[in-house]
């Protein structure tokens, strides 16, 4: 097993609304080794923004509160890394791509200075003319590099040694250099006539091109993880399918690690090698791709599978799942799926809650974890 | 799990006997609604309790003395001295028991005449922001729901915003000026010139609310039920205009409070006979450093009721719309009600 | 499907939405352009079937959808509603014609009032077309109505957002119900709920349409919806219709290679069919000046010389006379399976995922 790029720990996660508070993380921990795309599945309110969001502590705080977990990038707890370090490990560390590309470009910039300004937040860092959290990191090669402590990065130097002899030879990173570099990442997209969209302002593209300048935005930061929120869902099918190719074709190219989160399990089961799937905050399973479709061992992944429309009207009725998500801030007793799952029985509606537990190891021997008393009644579930 | 859905005919039905009473007590309910949204919300509790002080006294204190006189034959008094009263005290003593915000240079009581002009000035307030919260939604409404170009509604539509417009570039103050030089002094002349420049940003408000509610899919949705253009206006349209109406409303009137007092603190507001705190502190002003209290206390009067409206006026919002409304009065977030898979 | 008198008979039907020229354009004498939403399309719905109407955004399927409702008046065209011209229908006739089709719209927030309580949400068709009805008759026929789209009747006095995207989506159903309309227009009924959720509403349509005995039309991107309701269905392009035919026969032989493309791009959650790339390139050209010709010529990876200036009409391909489509090479492409649209760097025009020049298609042409 290679070590980790990302471990989430034991993350749990409040929202306080009005007089009350609801938990939209509980306990969700996530393991993303390096060049590998794990995708996280579930339904609106399930908790997989969230996660998504809390990773970059990118949560509006409040009404957004961790309670308690770990969140550990590169070795370091950015739990533990005072707010304002963040922007450091932002970008070139982590970067996102997020649902709405029109909302996420700023409407007052042309494409290309928009990239640029990303380009030249990297190319300070890297010339470590200003501080991001690791001096000497790189974002595409991560393989063979010695992971440093937790406690070196929190106390370390905010102004790296070199910097007050570079400030007075500073010359700003060549602005040739940097639209050359922004060229080579619009081609990266396949943006054909890279020097024209340069000039073009969000809302003269159209939706597919927005979301690949989103694309190459996040990319061109070098990013050791890239956060895909919902990167398809607005799209068409025909252009979400261009899209979809496209980050597949780049995941080999660039070699990069990616948190994929859809709600959509077509699109996960195309792009992830791992999933975790989530239910009402909780992560229920988490697996290998083949193993959660075609072998689920929770019975909300296999009902979540089994009710995607497959069959015409005169083949009968499409099985469905009863009931809906609970509500946030009164979850049930014990098992949170207990009240729609046909596997109920007495201990699921008792506390404690089942854990995200291993199950034995297939043929394969890969890892597949499960939140449910009886993953082995899950492939005979009625 | 794999249940079939129940077929909508084997869901009994029994009529009449399914039809659930309309829920007993709504007001009472509605009440404790509010009063828990105001417990979890601390300065709109503030705002309101400021808001129902001042507007009691105000009408105590205008209503008393001629229901009095009505029934006992001679006025009484809320307020311990009457207003203006030169010479009754010894002038500037400090503020004591026996006159709360001290007295002033001709000697009057300063808490009996900050307390006189309340009812004016909070009259003027409501009474401004109240015709041209009518004039304006009115025409606001006309302007936005019958707004399609090139007929002639739009035509009335256009006409009635460029008329808004003119009325918008006029000055408060120059036109109180004009039209006091003209009619001479009076609360009438000087409330008029106010609203004369009040009633636009009423038109803007609607006019922008109504182009956008216009639009909702529930508009669309009733006009393909069949629902008719009027109907729509009055059902949809006014019943979501409400809020954001009566949110300003309640910001407004602390505005006109403190745009009227500097009319007639310049001296083209209420003649200086009647008790009004832009006179009151005109004529205080000369004693600001020899008896602060004096122009402090008049100062406070306008701060703190203006305050009181603003702080309402910004929790109203919460208190008057059915989304926010549970959410913020218990700890349960909106749930799926009643559904059957 | 018998040759029963259609219910809706949509004959040619145009809307275009014209775009306001700037005085400069208008002295210098430019063109009036307008956007060609709906551009000269036929079909019908008969009494008691649903029919898919599947298409992109642009593609004009909401268009359609609300000419039918009459939302929008057509530009040109004729609406025949059992045989009787509705489309320039005005005022009270329109009005009283409403009952006959009602329309479900697709976001379950905006689409219903959120200072109404369920009970007057519910009862707006009924007030509007029978006015005069006290408070407890409406009460009690929502109440009656609610059992049906699977709400309890103590619900009356909540409010809409009291209710999770698929008890919203319940309500829009049953304030669409509550005439018993001939035909109900499903504006993307399930684009903005989650799968789980899906399954049960798609569920309850075939189940209500079992009882009641209405038509759908139902307007959507979602194809795995539309099968699983559908009857007969209608592939929308630019405006245009591309392929009809019943719903096996559609998805299961696509004949126009849009409809290839479009079945070739689903996300299929199996993970034996991860797919390296899919070869339909560009993006939905413009309707203002859309392409002459065929209109998907611009990214038809079969495209051929005559397809770009000379445009198809939709006509009965192979064995199933009611299977139209329009393509002048649909027999040549009829037996390629979508499948081949992803293959690997396959025969195709266009190597690259992007054609040249094709990408900006929507914004610079306008």
């Amino acid at each position: 097993m290679p070590e980790s790029l990302l471990k989430v720990e034991h993350l749990t996660v409040d929202y306080a609304v009005g007089a009350g508070t609801f938990r939209a993380l509980n306990d969700v921990s996530l393991e993303l080794a390096p060049g590998r795309v794990v995708g996280v599945v579930g339904e609106t309110g399930c908790g997989k923004s969230t996660l998504g969001h809390s990773i970059p502590r990118l949560l509006p705080e409040p009404p957004a509160k961790v309670k308690t977990g770990k969140i550990i990038f590169q070795g370091t707890d950015l739990m533990r890394l005072p707010k304002w370090r963040m922007p450091g490990v932002r970008g070139t560390g982590i970067g996102m791509i997020f649902q709405e590309p029109i909302n996420s470009l700023n409407p007052a910039y042309r494409v290309g200075d928009q990239i640029a300004e990303s380009v030249r937040i990297r190319k300070l860092r890297e010339h470590g003319l200003t501080p991001r959290v690791k001096p000497d990191v790189k974002g595409f090669d991560y393989s063979k590099r010695e992971l440093p402590k937790a406690a070196d990065v929190v106390t370390g130097p905010f102004i790296p040694p070199n910097v007050s002899q570079t400030l007075k030879t500073r010359s700003p990173p060549m602005t040739k250099e940097i639209h050359a570099e922004v060229l080579d990442f619009l081609r990266l997209v396949r943006i054909n006539d890279p020097e024209r969209i340069t000039n073009l302002f969000p809302h003269e593209l159209s939706g597919g091109m927005r979301q690949r300048i989103m694309i190459a935005m996040a990319l061109s930061g070098k990013p050791a993880l890239l956060i895909a929120d919902e990167p398809t869902s607005a799209l068409d099918v025909t252009i979400q399918a261009q899209v979809l190719t496209l980050m597949k074709e780049l995941m080999e190219e660039v070699r990069t690690s990616i948190l994929f989160i859809s709600h959509d399990l077509g699109v996960i089961a195309e792009m992830a090698d791992d999933v975790g799937v989530m239910y009402a905050g909780h992560m229920v399973e988490f697996g290998p791709v083949a193993e959660i479709f075609e072998s689920p061992r929770h019975p909300y992944t296999k009902a979540l599978l089994r009710s995607i429309p497959n069959k015409y009207k005169d083949e009968g009725v499409l099985p469905s799942l009863s009931g809906s998500v609970p509500n946030l801030s009164k979850l049930p007793d014990g098992c949170t799926f207990n009240p729609r799952c046909p596997l109920a029985r007495d201990v699921c509606r008792k506390k404690p809650e089942p854990p995200l537990a291993t199950l034995p190891p297939g043929p394969l021997g890969q890892v597949h974890k499960s939140a449910c008393f009886f993953p082995e009644e899950v492939p005979t579930m009625p | 799990m794999a249940t079939a859905t129940v077929p909508a005919t084997k869901v009994p039905a029994a009529p009449g006997s399914a039809v659930p009473a309309r829920r007993r007590g709504r007001v009472g309910a509605n009440v404790l609604l509010v009063l828990r949204i105001l417990a979890a919300n601390p300065l709109t509790l503030a705002g309101f309790i400021v808001v129902v002080i001042v507007s009691v006294a105000a009408l105590l204190i205008a209503i008393v003395p001629a229901v009095s006189l009505l029934i006992l034959g001679h006025s009484v008094s809320v307020l311990p001295y009457p207003a203006l009263d030169a010479g009754a005290f010894l002038p500037g003593q400090a503020p004591s028991a026996a006159h709360l915000f001290g007295t002033d240079a001709s000697g009057a009581d300063v808490f009996s005449n900050v307390a006189t002009a309340l009812p004016t000035d909070l009259g003027i307030g409501f009474s401004v922001a109240g015709i041209s919260l009518i004039i304006g939604t009115l025409l606001g409404l006309v302007a936005g729901f019958w707004d399609a170009p090139g007929s002639l509604s739009g035509l009335a539509s256009t006409s009635i915003m460029r008329i808004t417009d003119i009325f918008l570039s006029f000055p408060t103050l120059v036109l109180a000026l004009a039209i006091t030089a003209a009619w001479g002094r009076g609360e009438i002349q000087s409330e008029l010139a106010v609203i004369v420049t009040w009633w636009p940003f009423y038109v803007r408000l609607t006019r922008g609310e109504v182009l956008s509610i216009k639009v909702q899919p529930y508009v669309i949705a009733a006009r393909a039920a069949g629902v008719s253009e009027s109907r729509i206006l009055f059902r949809h349209v006014v019943r979501n205009l409400l809020e954001p109406l009566a949110v300003y409303f309640s910001l407004d009137v602390g505005t006109v409070i403190v745009t009227y007092s500097t009319i007639s603190y310049v001296g083209v507001g209420v003649p200086p006979s009647i008790p009004e705190w832009g006179n009151l502190m005109y004529s205080y002003q000369d004693s600001l450093l020899t008896q602060p209290w004096t122009v402090l206390s008049v100062t406070a009067a306008i701060f703190i009721t203006v305050l009181g409206f603003s702080l309402l006026g910004d929790g109203l919002r919460d208190i008057l719309d059915p989304r926010s409304r549970r959410i913020l009065a218990s700890t349960a977030v909106a749930g799926t009600g009643g559904e059957r898979p | 499907m018998s040759a029963a008198q259609p219910l809706v008979q949509v004959d040619d039907i145009q809307k275009y939405f014209p775009l306001t020229r700037s005085l400069s354009e208008t002295i210098r004498g430019h063109a009036k352009l307008a956007i060609r939403a709906v551009d000269g399309v036929s079909f019908d719905v008969r009494p008691g079937e649903t029919v898919g109407l599947i298409g992109e955004s642009g593609s004009g399927k909401t268009t359609l959808g609300w000419l039918i409702s009459r939302l929008h008046e057509p530009t040109g065209g004729r609406i025949l509603f059992e045989g009787e011209d509705v489309a320039h229908l005005q005022g009270s006739k329109l009005r009283a014609w409403r009952r006959n089709v009602q329309v479900v719209f697709q976001d379950p927030v905006g689409s219903l009032d959120p200072r109404m309580r369920v009970w007057e949400i519910v009862s707006e068709p009924i007030r509007a077309q029978e006015p005069g009805l006290g408070k407890a008759e409406l009460r009690r026929r929502v109440a009656e109505l609610l059992p049906t789209v699977g709400l309890m009747p103590e619900i009356l006095d909540q409010y809409p957002h009291e209710f999770s995207g698929g008890g919203r989506q319940r309500l829009s159903l049953a304030r669409a119900l509550s005439l018993k309309p001939k035909l109900i227009v499903l504006d993307e009924p399930t684009s903005a709920l989650d799968v789980a959720v899906q399954a049960q509403i798609l569920n309850r349509l075939v189940a209500l349409q079992s009882e009641f005995h209405f038509a759908y039309l139902l307007i959507t991107h979602n194809v795995s919806a539309v099968k699983y309701v559908a009857d007969r269905v209608a592939v929308l392009y630019l405006g245009k219709l591309a392929e009809v035919g019943t719903v096996r026969e559609v998805l299961e032989h696509p004949t126009h290679p849009y409809t290839k493309a479009l079945l070739a791009a689903l996300p299929v959650p199996d993970v034996r069919r991860r797919r390296a790339r899919y070869r339909i390139s560009g993006e939905i050209p413009t309707l203002i000046r859309p392409p002459p010709g065929c209109r998907f010529a611009t990214r038809c990876p079969f495209v051929i010389d005559r397809c770009r200036v000379e445009e198809p009409l939709l006509r009965s391909i192979g064995k199933d006379p009611t299977h139209l489509a329009a393509c002048h090479r649909a027999e040549e492409v009829v037996d390629i399976p979508p499948e081949t649209l992803m293959a690997m760097e396959g025969a195709g025009a266009t190597p690259s995922p992007i054609a040249p020049g094709s990408h900006l298609q929507g914004t610079t042409a306008g």
